[in-house]
């Protein structure tokens, strides 16, 4: 009995499924050793590459596509994904890791002394929402890098690109409050010598910046109750907050007994003046206030800030289907700036009531067929918001602010129109290219359409579904360069390379698109 | 490196001269920065002098660490100063009133009492103009860098580092040791802690989270080359030393456990979906933060490979994944308890699921002590999973933690006052017959047994 077990797994360990291949460098073309490939979703199991840049990774998953991530210090990490049938070995894969390229330098203030627990980012302009924005680089792992005791930072598993240098002022802004967030080489906007042009692998070690003392003007004024209010025994905290979710910095001071406050050093901007007492996030019962603050070259004085009740209010809503037909429930996620995000459902009746909102700014982050216990009728599977007004007004993009006032009624309305493009990627000698990564970007971007990626497969045919028609540009790029995509500059710079198309709603023609040479 | 103890001046005490009524005095203060260990002075330094509600005011040290701020307002002031390499000294400076007054400050690090104390003196003039003296000694920071190679030499980046301070004195979870701080490696595998204090350092490389770039088969690796915190070599810093440890990652087969996910009889996830369960192996009573042990994901069974001897904390936690913007990931059923893994494969390490529970408990009071009510703290221990839950007595000690997530749990306990909370310490805390008050307790648990919380009086004297 023991035996035929034993028989058993072997049998088993035998139908394994492999991946062969070997890894080069994209640059040089030398092979890679001491690249770790594994399958995503299967920890543990690792293959490491041989001298000869070889592996052999056994695969867990048979015959359904699997992403397998391949990683090596100083390359970016390349996550492509394969379909190994039951039993067999895909042998002959060729990877090409792309060099990665880092920023690195030493931040030091006025003083020349090193700034500690600066924070470094490196960002681009990305389309986001079908607007163009100067957004940080998502890093692999963890917030940006901080800088160290000796004012060292380092950017690393950078694509080839240009990036805008900013630093937050960290520990200088404990020491002195006029060290605020700087661009390059020490401006409050960027500019020109703000920017760094970086080829792919290339390591630049001296990128060094001198954060510079801003006088600013000061903002002060006082914080008036509303009748009945009285304030609390702890005194409120104003703070100002520039930027938006993702680049928000805060500055906190409490107000004096008397309700007074008074924030030196601001330096020139918009900003959001916003005035608490009680609990964070609010609670219903706590009292706050938020203001829009536009900062110039004199002093902001007697300012009121009157406090409101915080007050949750609740947002009636309807959801409907653009050409009509059956409504399924939908779960929309909304981002607010007060503590975490919030999941609200819509019903079968397209009913939706997001309840308990407190002041604050929100956006529509996300939104998807409900899921639960129930299969979502096809064309659901791909439904997608074109409008969200909430009033008169359209806050599909922009999101909204709650005042504690309820806000007139929220009407989603959802599509299910697909505009679907399929093709083949073919090399200069014809043959198919797999693994290569197909663009769609119109040319009139929306809120809700402005790019649409797909692989080409081990046949080298891709298959893209738009959310939009009319006149797009179909770019091919190589996986490594995926993030340029985000990029306006670079999608401008690029957009003669590749012939317009027009796409209309449903199934297109057939496209084959061509690779010149390298 | 050696340590020199150094003198202080006597504290200057003068006699006061009859106050009599005339114009604001004026103040000054002066005085020097030091390096604490050599005592030699420090030039270039910068100073900070704090007043409420005021601009701060700023000066350099000359180059003989001497310093001064002149035709200062009376009042109160803080005073800090910094120099590169060095951790920041602060002293609170009394010039409110022309009397005299010494001053002891702090030095502010990881630990500030590493440091010798600033001191000021003072003197008051006939016209009750006050000079202040200072004296401001900064401790050198102490530095570890290094860098972490796979076991093949090849740099390792995103590895998880921890640094662990020796101390006799601590009585935290792990007895004589203490913090850790973290960090990881760059891109080239390179790693740094500044603003240490001098001391006896472990510095551990252990595998990322998230990111499948380590065998099976890697282990935790302690600089030094072992594998275990009792054979590694630990490095001794002096104030201001630079140290560096390089770790290569060893590599050790072991032997894999496996077996089946069971889910209770009627258990049926509530949304539909399919619950999804995660398994892994801590080291017992390991000092480590983030032990990250072998790890397992499965629906039915699960596999966990290459798993050294030794004992183990288990950890099962099944989730449903219904909200698919991950924003609320919901915890479902668990498991967790100690297990002892030998030198063979297993293969039938069935682990039958529980769903979370409320635990119940009640708290009592000494005789003769007044009952109130107390908040009533789980908190997760080290090396175990499981989220901080809280929940209150009622008048009659009652209490109930609702849907505590998998974890192993000590029990903490506070008693609200005036202006915060007062931690009270308990007589004892017991689950069933067995003593849970030091090596917690386990949730979720078959039995539910409750807890039995014993404390004694918290206003001595004031008992009825």
């Amino acid at each position: 009995m023991k035996s035929a077990i034993l028989l058993l797994l072997t049998a088993a360990a035998l139908a394994a499924q492999t991946l062969e291949g070997d890894v080069f460098d994209a640059l040089t073309g030398a092979p890679v050793a001491g690249a770790v490939v594994a399958e995503q979703r299967y920890q543990p199991g690792i293959s490491r590459t041989d001298a000869s840049g070889h592996f052999s990774l056994p695969i867990q998953a048979a015959g359904v596509r699997s992403a397998i991530q391949i990683t090596r210090a100083g390359y970016l990490r390349l996550q492509p994904a394969f379909t190994v049938g039951p039993g067999e070995t895909l042998s002959g894969v060729r990877i090409e890791l792309t060099p990665a390229a880092a920023i690195a330098g030493k931040v030091v203030d006025e003083d020349g002394f090193p700034v500690e627990r600066a924070q470094v980012t490196a960002l681009r302009y990305q389309m986001v929402k079908g607007e163009r924005k100067l957004q940080p680089v998502p890093l692999p792992s963890g917030p940006g890098p901080q800088s160290n005791d000796l004012g060292e930072y380092r950017i690393s598993n950078l694509p080839a690109g240009r990036y805008c240098i900013r630093a937050t002022p960290g520990e200088a802004a404990n020491w002195d409050r006029r060290y605020v967030t700087e661009y390059l080489p020490g401006v409050l906007e960027p500019a020109d010598e703000s920017w760094i042009e970086l080829k792919a692998g290339e390591q630049r070690g001296d990128v060094n910046l001198r954060l510079t003392k801003h006088e600013g003007v000061t903002v002060e004024g006082r914080i008036a109750m509303p009748a009945g209010g009285a304030i609390s025994q702890r005194p409120p905290l104003v703070s100002l907050q520039t930027g938006e979710f993702a680049t928000s910095a805060f500055s906190s001071f409490a107000a004096g007994p008397d309700g007074t406050f008074r924030i030196p050093h601001v330096t020139p901007g918009t900003y959001t003046l916003q005035a608490q007492s009680g609990n964070f996030p609010p609670q219903a019962g706590d009292f706050m206030v938020d203001q829009q603050l536009q900062v110039g070259n004199a002093d902001v004085r007697n300012m009121v800030l009157t406090m409101r009740e915080v007050n949750p209010v609740d947002i009636e809503g309807t959801v409907t289907l653009e050409n009509g037909g059956t409504l399924h429930p939908m779960l929309f996620y909304l981002l607010t700036t007060l503590g975490p995000g919030l999941t609200f459902r819509s019903d079968e009746r397209g009913s939706l009531t997001m309840n308990g909102l407190l002041p604050g700014h929100y956006t529509i982050q996300g939104m998807m067929p409900d899921l639960a216990g129930r299969t979502v009728p096809a064309p659901f599977a791909t439904v997608y918001p074109v409008s969200a007004r909430l009033g008169e007004k359209e806050v599909l993009g922009s999101g909204f602010d709650i005042d504690g006032t309820p806000p007139g009624p929220l009407k989603i309305t959802l599509s299910t129109r697909m505009y679907m493009l399929s093709g083949e990627v073919l090399d200069a000698g014809g043959k198919p290219v797999s693994g290569t990564v197909v663009a769609l970007v119109p040319t009139h971007p929306t809120v809700y359409s402005w790019l649409t990626t797909a692989l080409t497969d081990s046949d080298g045919e891709f298959r893209l579904t738009a959310r939009s028609g009319g006149t797009f540009h179909a770019y091919v790029l190589d996986q490594s360069q995926q993030a340029s995509l985000n990029d306006p500059d670079y999608l401008q710079a690029h957009e003669g390379d590749f012939p317009p198309l027009y796409i209309v709603e449903g199934q297109n023609p057939p496209l084959t698109l061509h690779l010149a040479a390298k | 490196m050696n340590v020199r103890l150094i003198g202080f001046p006597v504290l200057l005490l003068l006699t006061l001269p009859a106050i009599r009524a005339q114009a604001p005095p004026s103040a000054d203060l002066e005085g020097d920065v030091i390096n604490s260990t050599t005592g030699a002075p420090i030039a270039g330094a910068r100073l900070k002098l704090d007043r409420y509600q005021a601009e701060p005011i700023y000066v350099r040290s000359d180059v003989n660490g001497h310093f001064r701020f002149a035709n200062l307002e009376p009042g109160g002031y803080s005073l800090t100063a910094d120099s590169p390499g060095f951790f920041k000294a602060i002293v609170q400076v009394d010039l409110s009133r022309p009397r005299p007054a010494g001053n002891r400050g702090v030095s502010i690090g990881t630990s500030p009492n590493a440091a010798p104390a600033a001191t000021v003196s003072k003197s008051t003039d006939a016209d009750g103009t006050q000079h202040a003296k200072a004296t401001l000694p900064l401790l050198p920071a102490a530095a570890i860098s290094g860098n972490v190679t796979d076991p093949f030499g090849v740099p390792l980046a995103d590895t998880q580092m921890e640094l662990i301070l020796k101390d006799p004195q601590s009585r935290l979870s792990h007895p004589g040791l203490t913090y850790s701080m973290q960090t990881r490696t760059d891109d080239r595998g390179e790693y740094r802690w500044g603003n240490l204090d001098a001391g006896t350092y472990y510095v551990v490389a252990n595998k990322p989270g998230g990111i499948a770039t380590w065998d099976s088969n890697y282990r935790m690796t302690y600089y030094g080359g072992a594998t275990d915190l009792s054979p590694a070599k630990p490095l001794t810093l002096g104030p201001g030393e630079q140290g560096r440890a390089d770790i290569q990652i060893v590599r050790k087969t072991g032997v894999h456990v496996a077996g089946r996910l069971i889910e209770p009889p009627g258990f049926e996830a509530s949304t539909g979906s399919r619950v999804y369960t995660h398994v892994t192996l801590v080291p017992d009573k390991t000092p480590l933060f983030n032990p990250n042990g072998p790890l397992a994901n499965g629906h039915d069974d699960y596999r966990l490979n290459d798993v050294l001897p030794g004992k183990y904390l288990l950890t099962a936690v099944s989730s449903t994944s219904a909200d698919p913007f991950g924003a609320s990931h919901k915890e479902v059923l668990g498991l967790i308890r100690p297990v002892e893994i030998g030198e063979s494969d297993i293969d039938d390490l069935d682990l039958e699921l529980l769903p979370l529970g409320d635990l119940a408990g009640t708290v009592t009071f000494s005789q003769g002590c007044t009952p109130a009510p107390l908040h009533i703290t789980a908190v997760p221990i080290r090396g175990s999973i499981g989220v901080r839950s809280e929940t209150t007595s009622d008048a009659a000690g009652r209490f109930v933690l609702h849907s505590l997530p998998t974890g192993r749990y000590v029990i903490a306990l506070y008693q609200e006052i005036a202006h915060g909370a007062l931690a009270v310490p308990s007589l004892s805390i017991q689950q069933g017959a067995r003593d849970v008050q030091k090596d917690g307790f386990y949730a979720p648990s078959t039995g539910d047994e409750p807890l039995r919380i014993a404390v004694g009086c918290q206003n001595p004297g004031r008992a009825q």
